[in-house]
């Protein structure tokens, strides 16, 4: 079973696979510029479409109108002229219903469109953050030493994205039963897979380091399941101190 | 009549290899199965080992395109040639399914007039969320969309795909390995292997990450903790590694010099398995990576079949098929030593050991095949009634098929319903889809009209309006109404006397159809909302007793809030505790949260989520989705909090998958469920769920809540109901007035 995040080494399928994961960041990128572009535009396109339905319903473009259809067909239109006139008159000054506006009260800002703004973001910490897929007793455990912003299966994505972190730990057993995570690692958890590969592919693309959590290293191989254990890992730890060597070493030219 | 299947499986049958072994099983089980089977060769015959025990069969028939001439040359059929030839075979007789294998060769037949009439069974699927491109979706899409079933290997396989591609759920089935034995070879002899040496056995090819390298050591080792063991090798592959360019060569040595190693090279599989049958324990200890796989190696059920017992990696699979407490799961080396020692040195455990292996591959013959497959075709197939033929000829003397149209703007509740009505011999359809509730080709409906026997409303809105004012005299009219309609203008402007049959989904809202529309009770009622219960009987992943399952959450008459409460009850005592909401989001739906009231709600509840030290982390929502079969795994508990509900197909989904149904007394619950899974409050809710897991009542209380909605609520039962209610006599009402 191939990594598709996997990086570094002399692996050419891993420098492959890190490239991938670097074009997919970029055309996400790309993709966040053409959105906002496109609701700018639609923006622009709003406000035509009010001052076009201003103009139409303006008085002197009425009137023109009226005006230039007589002269292309006097016989018909030029004799209704005089009564089309008198209404218009009549109805200059009565109001007219405004557009209608879909989003009526909505507060509409600027979107985030690129990944990089999260670095405008203030978020005053000396140490690590580490952002974790997270059992109870390893968030525990890391939670003595570093600020943890633990993700879950609905939101990983979504608060990676905005975290400032330095690192994105995988606890080996936060797919134990009872746990928010339950079941990430079983093999045929699609949901759960997918949710793990997507926040690998965002830190992949923000060089953050990969860490696997495994507190349990005397159990063997067996207490890393079986799709986590598959996965390129930058680093196992099993102490927090681990954490902070991890910083101080630079990764791998590869990625 | 017997059912003709047509099997093909992109093999080519000279080589016998596990493809090969496949074709041969499913043929066997599909023949034992009342099947008349005729089985393609994708290559020409040069030898008759596999395909003339089959030619021999009963109700078989072997057909080889090259030798009848429906191909030039002699090459084995590329999957593009084989769509067309399978085509054309079935151009002279249609089959009544086509059983085929591999992904290819189904993304062709999707565009042949096969499909629809597919049974494919699915290989080269990628076993990984990021292996699974967009483009390997799309196709698999095209393969189900054009199956009438997806035989899945393993349970594992099956809930994989139905999340990756939605398209796959309610199509999926399982078809495991079948395990045959070769004509006339004995079992291993019962007993251990007392005052000799204990005989290991390892058949396949050698390759890193089947360990069989490392496996040459195990007798040496074995010696130094004074067991006496000799290792038999089968096989004469040796994998040549990119990356380990002296393996091949190691390899070979320790096969030819290995302490305690016989080497027997490459044998057929009924001499590999006769050599098995000899030894004491099968080998299939592997790296770990192979423990992500999506599939179940046929070599074990082989094994266990011989009685022979197997070393092999723990993995969830395994341990659901040998039992968690199996004595030779072993990761490493040293477990390998220690459970050979083990085996080695206690004859009881041994005995386990074979006893396990034995009944884990009795689910694996051809007999359990052929009733898998007997299952499949009862269900695709389902046998005529006299009564509807009856009927049919009530309507039109001589006619044997009964015409049922379906009229109806949103036919979710109705599609496995229509499914079914689509697969009976004795009915033919037509469905008038109205484009919206108010939105509808007339022409289309006036043809519907035209046509049918008996016309179905799904819904009580305007489409049963207008069939009810431009029915023909005589035919039935049967309205399906739901919550939604009920308190809508429609019903009162229903024209009852042309309505021979409305239908409600529970005797609570049959009462209150009858009381608010004052129509005659005998019009009005009751067939109950269906479960699929044998696509949702599925096993319960570990640990599924601590989790508390809610599908749909909005609008906020679901009272997420309810359930937040009974889990915020249940974590203060036990943080294992978690909710899994299956649910699209309530801002997902705009008509919901354009409405303050709505927003107000969820604004508040989800910040009480967040904010909770309780519940953060504890509740957990998962992507809305058609695998809510293979979602229920995981779940123990399935929740109904809702403040009204006409019947909350949840519970009942949540009892079919061997969960435990929990219920708040929304008004006609109980007319519905057991009182004994309803609730006064949260409180009682929480309480009642601690002591279900804490007594270890909670298997016992699920297979109880299994029965009940089976006899109740079983695609089966009502789908009888519904084949009463359309065989009935035609209407003695007039045609309307106004026609």
């Amino acid at each position: 079973m191939t990594d598709p995040i996997r990086r570094g080494g002399d692996d050419p399928r891993a420098a492959a696979n890190a490239r991938a994961a670097k074009d997919g960041a970029k055309a996400k990128q790309q993709a966040a510029r053409l959105r906002a572009a496109l609701r700018e535009r639609e923006a622009r396109v709003q406000e035509l479409e009010r001052r076009l339905a201003a103009l139409e319903a303006s008085t002197t473009v009425q009137f023109g109108r009226l005006v230039a259809g007589a002269a292309r067909n006097p016989k018909r239109r030029g004799a209704r002229l005089p009564k089309e006139l008198y209404q218009l008159w009549r109805k200059r000054s009565a109001p007219a219903a405004a557009p209608k506006t879909t989003d009526a009260g909505k507060v509409q800002l600027d979107p985030v469109t690129r990944s990089e703004d999260r670095l405008l973001v203030a978020a005053p910490y000396e140490g690590i953050v580490v952002a974790g897929i997270l059992g109870a007793r390893a968030a525990e455990t890391l939670a003595a030493h570093a600020k943890v912003i633990r993700l879950y299966p609905h939101d990983a994505a979504i608060a990676l994205e905005s975290a400032d972190a330095d690192l994105l730990v995988v606890d080996a057993a936060a797919g134990a039963p009872g746990e928010a995570w339950a079941y990430l690692g079983v093999p045929g958890m699609y949901d759960r897979d997918r949710a793990l590969n997507d926040v690998r592919a965002l830190a992949a693309s923000r060089d953050m380091p990969l860490v696997l959590w495994n507190d349990r290293p005397g159990d063997g191989a067996a207490a890393v399941p079986a799709t986590l254990a598959n996965l390129h890992w930058d680093a196992t730890a099993a102490a927090p101190g681990r954490l902070a060597e991890l910083l101080e070493t630079p990764l791998e030219p590869a990625r | 009549m017997k059912p003709r299947a047509l099997v093909y499986g992109d093999v080519d049958l000279n080589l016998i290899d596990g493809s090969a072994i496949w074709v041969q099983g499913m043929v066997q089980a599909l023949a034992r199965a009342g099947c008349e089977v005729t089985l393609v060769l994708k290559a020409p015959v040069r030898t008759g080992r596999l395909v003339d025990p089959l030619r021999g069969l009963p109700g078989v028939t072997v057909r080889s395109p090259h030798a009848e001439r429906l191909l030039d040359g002699d090459a084995p059929m590329q999957p593009r040639t084989a769509a067309v030839t399978l085509a054309r075979i079935d151009e002279e007789k249609p089959f009544d399914l086509a059983v085929v294998r591999g992904r290819r060769l189904a993304g062709k037949l999707c565009h042949t007039a096969l499909a629809g009439r597919l049974w494919t069974y699915l290989t080269d699927v990628p076993q990984s969320a990021g292996q699974f491109d967009n483009a390997a979706k799309a196709e698999l899409r095209r393969i189900a969309d054009a199956s009438r079933l997806l035989l899945c290997q393993t349970e594992e396989l099956r809930g994989f795909l139905e999340a990756a591609v939605p398209a796959t759920a309610g199509k999926s089935v399982l078809f495991p390995p079948v395990v045959v034995l070769p004509d006339g070879l004995e079992p291993r002899p019962a007993g251990t292997p007392d005052g000799r040496a204990l005989r290991l056995v390892y058949t396949g090819k050698f390759a890193p990450r089947w360990n069989t390298y490392e496996m040459c050591a195990l007798p040496r080792l074995l010696g130094q903790r004074g067991v006496d063991a000799e290792l038999h090798m089968v096989g004469d592959k040796i994998h040549d590694d990119p990356d380990d360019p002296g393996y091949a060569d190691r390899m070979r040595t320790a096969l030819e010099t290995g302490q305690g190693v016989v080497w027997h090279g490459g044998h057929p599989r009924a001499e590999a398995m006769r050599l098995t049958a000899g030894c004491d324990v099968g080998l299939s200890w592997r790296h770990p990576e192979m423990d992500a796989s999506l599939e179940l190696s046929t070599k074990l059920l082989e094994c266990g079949m011989l009685g022979v017992p197997v070393v092999l990696n723990r993995t969830p699979m395994h341990e659901r098929l040998f039992g968690a407490d199996y004595p030779l799961f072993a990761a490493s080396e040293a477990d390998v030593l220690d459970a050979l020692t083990l085996i080695g040195k206690n004859p009881e455990v041994f005995t386990l050991a074979v006893d396990r292996c034995r009944a884990a591959a009795a689910d694996f013959g051809l007999d359990a095949a052929a009733g898998r497959l007997t299952g499949y075709l009862a269900e695709t197939f389902p046998e005529p009634v006299e009564q509807v033929a009856a009927a049919a000829a009530a309507y039109r003397p001589g006619a044997r098929k009964l015409r049922v149209g379906v009229a109806g703007h949103d036919l979710k509740f109705f599609t496995r319903l229509l499914d079914y009505l689509r697969s009976r011999p004795d009915m033919e359809i037509q469905v008038d889809h109205w484009a919206a509730l108010k939105a509808h080709d007339a022409d289309r409906s006036r043809e519907l009209v035209e046509w049918a026997d008996v016309v179905i409303c799904e819904w009580c809105g305007p489409n049963a309006l207008w069939y009810a004012k431009n029915k023909r005299a005589g035919q039935r009219l049967v309205v399906r109404l739901h919550r939604f309609e009920l308190y809508a203008p429609w019903p009162k402007q229903l024209d009852i006397d042309a309505v021979d049959q409305v239908i409600c989904v529970s005797p609570h809202y049959t009462d209150l159809t009858r009381e608010m529309t004052g129509w005659p009770a005998e019009k009005v009622v009751t067939v109950p909302n269906w479960v699929d219960d044998r696509q949702l009987d599925r096993p319960k992943l570990a640990g599924a007793q601590h989790h508390l399952g809610v599908i749909g959450i909005a609008p906020s008459r679901k009272r997420l809030d309810l359930a937040v409460d009974v889990l915020e009850e249940l974590r203060r005592d036990d943080p294992r505790f978690t909710l899994f909401v299956k649910s699209k989001l309530p801002w997902e739906y705009w008509w919901i949260w354009q409405k303050d009231e709505e927003r107000e709600h969820y604004e508040k509840l989800f910040r009480r989520i967040r904010r909770s030290p309780l519940l953060a982390g504890g509740v957990v929502f998962d992507s809305y989705g058609r695998d809510v079969a293979s979602w229920l795994r995981r779940i123990g508990f399935v929740l109904s909090t809702s403040d009204d509900e006409s019947f909350h197909l949840a519970p009942a989904e949540g009892m079919a998958s061997g969960a435990v149904p929990a219920l708040l007394p929304w008004p006609g619950s109980d007319t519905i469920y057991d009182r004994r899974w309803i609730h006064d409050d949260p409180s009682a809710m929480a309480a009642s769920i601690a002591t279900t897991v804490a007594l270890g009542r909670w298997e016992s209380d699920a297979a109880d809540a299994r029965e009940q909605v089976r006899t109740a609520y079983g695609l089966d039962e009502v789908c009888r109901q519904w084949t009463d209610l359309l065989a009935r006599p035609p209407a003695r009402t007039e045609a309307p007035a106004a026609q």
